[in-house]
C-alpha cells in the first residue's frame, strides 16, 4: 500500500483513456437503442396473388384462367366477392378483352385511405371462341373490411372481436371549434341481388355535401343494425367490439348480463358496441 | 477473500493506481448499470422477436392453405411448427397460433372447406404437420393423410 501516487501525466492519460472508452460505450448504446427493426411481409401483395390464383381455379373459369362469359355476365357491376372470398381483405376484379369489360367486387367509397394493391394477370374469356383478356385485381385492406371481418369471425368463432376506430365519419363541423368531435358509425344489413346479404355503412360528410354509402358482401353472417354515436377527443381512438350474442339484445344489456354473450354453436347474431 | 479484493480495488481507485484494473472495474460497473437500465428494453425486444416469428409463421401457414385451395387434389405440404410449447387451432378457416402467451390470428381465403383442427406442440420436441388437399377439402394432420 505504500506505492507512489500517479504523476499528473499518468492521471491525464488515465482520464483521457476513460473518456474515450466511455464515449465508445455511449456511441454503441445509442446505436443499439436507436435501431428499430422493421419486418415487412408484403402480405397484401401475396394475398392479391393468392386470391387471383383461387379465382383462376374457381367455377368462373374452365379450364384454368379461361373465364366463362356467362359467369362473368351474372356478376357484372355487382359487389359480390364470390366464389372466392377473403375475410379481412376485400377485392375488386376487372376482366378486359378487346371488345368487352366485366367488373365486380368491393370498392371503397368512404374508407379510401386504407391499403390497396393492384396487380394484373393475363387470362382469357370463353365467348365466341377464346379471347385473350387482362385481369386487374385490386385488394383492399381498410377499416371497413376489417370491421366486416370482425362480424364474420365473431359469428363463426363465437369469440368477442375488437378494434380501434378513429373518428372517420363526422356528421358535424364541431371538430373545427372543439377538441372533442361527434362521431357516428352506422353498420346495417342490406339485401341486394335477391337474398344476398351485404354489410353497409353510410357517411354524411360536409366536405362532399352528400351521403355516401359503402357495402361489402357478407353472406351467412347475421348482425344487428347499429348506429353508434360517440364523442372522441382529437387524435385518439375508440374501441369497437363485436359481441356474438344468443338473441337480439343491446349493448347496455350485455354489460348487465354477460350471459347473453354466445359461445361457438350458440351464436344467433353479432352486436357492435363502443367501449 | 472478496472483502480483500474490494479493499484492494478501492485502494487502487482512490490512489489512482493500477491503471488497467481501475479502468476495467469502472467499465464493468458501467456495463452492469446499463444492462440493468436496458433490461426491460432487452426483454421487450425478445418478446417482440417471438411475436414477429409467430406472425411470420402464421402468415406462412395462411398463405400455404390459400395456395393449397387452388391446387389439385392430392397436393400436400409438410410444415414445421416453432420449437417450444405452442398451440395451433384452425377454426372455420381462421388460424390461431399461440406461443408464450402471444397469440396471432390470420384468416384464410374461403374457397373450399378447410377442416377444423387443433395441434399442440410440446417443449423440446419437433412438431410437424401436413396440409393436404383431398377432393374439395383441406385437411391438417400430424400424419400425411391418404386421399380416397
Amino acid at each position: 500500500m505504500g506505492e507512489k501516487i500517479m504523476s499528473p501525466g499518468e492521471q491525464f492519460a488515465f482520464i483521457f483513456s476513460m473518456l474515450i472508452t466511455l464515449g465508445t460505450i455511449l456511441i454503441l448504446v445509442s446505436l443499439f437503442v436507436s435501431t428499430r427493426p422493421v419486418v415487412q411481409t408484403d402480405s397484401l401483395i401475396r394475398t392479391n396473388a393468392e386470391i387471383a390464383d383461387n379465382i383462376f381455379t374457381s367455377n368462373l373459369v374452365v379450364p384454368r384462367a379461361v373465364f366463362v362469359a356467362k359467369e362473368l355476365d351474372g356478376r357484372k357491376g355487382s359487389q359480390l366477392e364470390e366464389p372466392v372470398r377473403h375475410c379481412g381483405a376485400g377485392y375488386f376484379i376487372q376482366v378486359k378483352t378487346k371488345d368487352e369489360e366485366w367488373s365486380f367486387g368491393y370498392q371503397p367509397e368512404i374508407f379510401t385511405d386504407g391499403l390497396s394493391v393492384s396487380q394484373e394477370y393475363p387470362a382469357a374469356v370463353s365467348k365466341n371462341g377464346i379471347q385473350p383478356a387482362m385481369v386487374t385485381l385490386t385488394v383492399y385492406d381498410n377499416l371497413f373490411t376489417r370491421v366486416s371481418c370482425m362480424a364474420e369471425k365473431a359469428y363463426k368463432l363465437g369469440e368477442i372481436q375488437k378494434t380501434e376506430i378513429p373518428c372517420e365519419l363526422l356528421i358535424t363541423d364541431k371538430s373545427e371549434i372543439s377538441d372533442f368531435r361527434d362521431c357516428t358509425f352506422a353498420l346495417y344489413r342490406k339485401e341486394m341481388l335477391g337474398e344476398r346479404k351485404f354489410m353497409c355503412t353510410s357517411s354524411r360528410q360536409a366536405a362532399f355535401g352528400r351521403t355516401m354509402t359503402e357495402c361489402r358482401y357478407l353472406p351467412d353472417v347475421f348482425f344487428e343494425n347499429t348506429f353508434l354515436n360517440y364523442t372522441q377527443q382529437q387524435n385518439s381512438a375508440t374501441t369497437l367490439k363485436a359481441y356474438p350474442v344468443k338473441s337480439q339484445t343491446s349493448c347496455q344489456a350485455i354489460k348487465i348480463n354477460p350471459g347473453i354473450i354466445a359461445k361457438k354453436g350458440e351464436v344467433r347474431s353479432v352486436l357492435f358496441c363502443i367501449e | 477473500m472478496s472483502l480483500r479484493i474490494i479493499i484492494y480495488c478501492l485502494d487502487n481507485i482512490l490512489h489512482m493506481k493500477g491503471f488497467i484494473i481501475s479502468k476495467t472495474i469502472i467499465i464493468l460497473m458501467l456495463t452492469l448499470i446499463m444492462l440493468g437500465a436496458f433490461a426491460p428494453a432487452i426483454a421487450g425486444s425478445l418478446d417482440e422477436y417471438i411475436k414477429r416469428t409467430l406472425f411470420v409463421q402464421t402468415e406462412q401457414m395462411a398463405g400455404l392453405i390459400n395456395v393449397m385451395q387452388a391446387s389439385p387434389s392430392g397436393t400436400s405440404h409438410k410444415f414445421f411448427l416453432p420449437k417450444g410449447e405452442c398451440e395451433l387451432t384452425v377454426t372455420n378457416g381462421v388460424i390461431n397460433l399461440t406461443q408464450n402467451k402471444n397469440s396471432i390470428v390470420r384468416e384464410t381465403i374461403s374457397h373450399i372447406v378447410v377442416e377444423d383442427k387443433k395441434i399442440l406442440c410440446i417443449k423440446g420436441e419437433d412438431r410437424v404437420f401436413y396440409i393436404k388437399r383431398c377432393g374439395d377439402r383441406i385437411f391438417i394432420d400430424e400424419r400425411e393423410r391418404r386421399c380416397n
